[in-house]
């Protein structure tokens, strides 16, 4: 039997008047519902697609472990994390794994991303910078606040829980948070 | 094509980050139900009902529920209306054989319109919802939210919608991104 995690507090619970509590506790939420929609399903439904979307769960949830090494590892904290799942041969390896990945392997490098995110985010002023943003992955303005970086991720989170949303209910019929 | 809102400014204060990302996001969202008719509009995908007419007339509703109706405790009328079952509350998503995307385009963009008039109107993001807001089976359970966590709230339900919109389009016509 899969443990399913549960969901924290209801965001429309949470305290609207810190906007550190504020981001935190929407980005945690997103994190999730995104593993929610990943946890309790086949290796087989984890790979269900939408063509022409190759996008799966499977995918989303490598993805979004490298999405969260590469902001907070990488840049927020300039730390020398390679990517796990992606490269120059194949720039989308997060959205490509083989036969023999697993969402359990997935899940997991998911669950570790976010559990540095959480230590290097504690007690951080919005204010604070990133420290190393490659020259190739700059944005307009350089050098993001830690404030842009967790809307960002909450956005990210959310958009990706849309595409989610439809491959879950498409492999076996659930919907919702 | 719509013109895409500017990618929101990477080391601005809270408010301007806030509002650049909600206006980016509506920027995403309603650039997915440009150039399509109304046929396109009632495409879904796998074993979901959503459809970008029901999204974009689900998106206008929100805006003013949230902006109009919630935060300055106005009496707008809702938008959309289930001819069949006047208590219907998804009648955004239960449209007609006769509703246009057209309609549902234009009304998102009047209460986009008045959701920003409105919000400029509010000086701190500590105002809070003139309602007290809560899920729809009790719906005044957690009483009444702020400015600040009403305008994150908006981020992450366009940012969803996208998502769900990113897949129906690409369906329609292979369009991707934003």
């Amino acid at each position: 039997m899969t443990e399913i995690t549960q969901l924290p507090l209801d965001p429309e619970q949470l305290p609207a008047g810190d906007e550190a509590a504020l981001l935190l506790s929407f980005l945690e939420w997103y994190r999730v519902i995104l593993i929610r929609k990943a946890e309790g399903i086949s290796e087989a439904g984890s790979r269900v697609c939408l063509p022409p979307s190759e996008l799966t769960l499977l995918g989303l949830v490598r993805h979004m472990a490298e999405v969260e090494r590469s902001w907070f590892r990488r840049r927020f904290t300039a730390q020398d994390a390679p990517p796990l799942y992606y490269s120059d041969e194949d720039e989308d390896g997060d959205f490509h794994p083989t036969d023999t990945d697993t969402m359990t392997d997935a899940l997991a490098a998911l669950r570790a991303e976010i559990a540095y995110a959480q230590q290097v985010t504690a007690g951080v002023p919005m204010d604070a910078l990133a420290t190393a943003i490659p020259p190739t992955q700059r944005i307009a303005g350089w050098q993001p606040s830690l404030r842009w970086i967790l809307i960002h991720m909450i956005e990210e989170y959310a958009r990706h829980c849309g595409h989610a949303d439809l491959l879950r209910q498409a492999a076996d019929g659930s919907v919702g948070d | 094509m719509t013109e895409p809102f500017p990618l929101p400014t990477v080391r601005s204060p809270e408010r301007q980050t806030l509002e650049e990302f909600l206006d980016y996001s509506r920027g995403v969202f309603i650039r997915k139900a440009d150039e399509i008719d109304d046929q396109q509009a009632r495409l879904r995908v796998g074993a979901s009902d959503l459809d970008l007419l029901g999204l974009v007339r689900h998106m206008a509703g929100v805006e003013r529920f949230w902006f109009s109706q919630a935060l300055d405790g106005s009496d707008d009328p809702d938008f959309w209306s289930n001819p069949n079952d006047p208590a219907d509350e998804d009648a955004d998503f239960h449209y007609g054989p006769g509703d246009t995307l057209a309609d549902a385009v234009a009304a998102w963009h009047s209460a986009v319109a008045d959701a920003r008039e409105r919000v400029s109107a509010h000086a701190s993001l500590d105002d809070v919802t003139a309602i007290d807001v809560g899920p729809p089976d009790n719906p005044a359970r957690y009483g009444p939210r702020s400015l600040r966590w009403l305008l994150v709230h908006m981020i992450e339900e366009y940012a969803r919608h996208c998502g769900h919109a990113d897949m129906l389009r690409e369906t329609i016509d292979g369009v991707v991104g934003d």
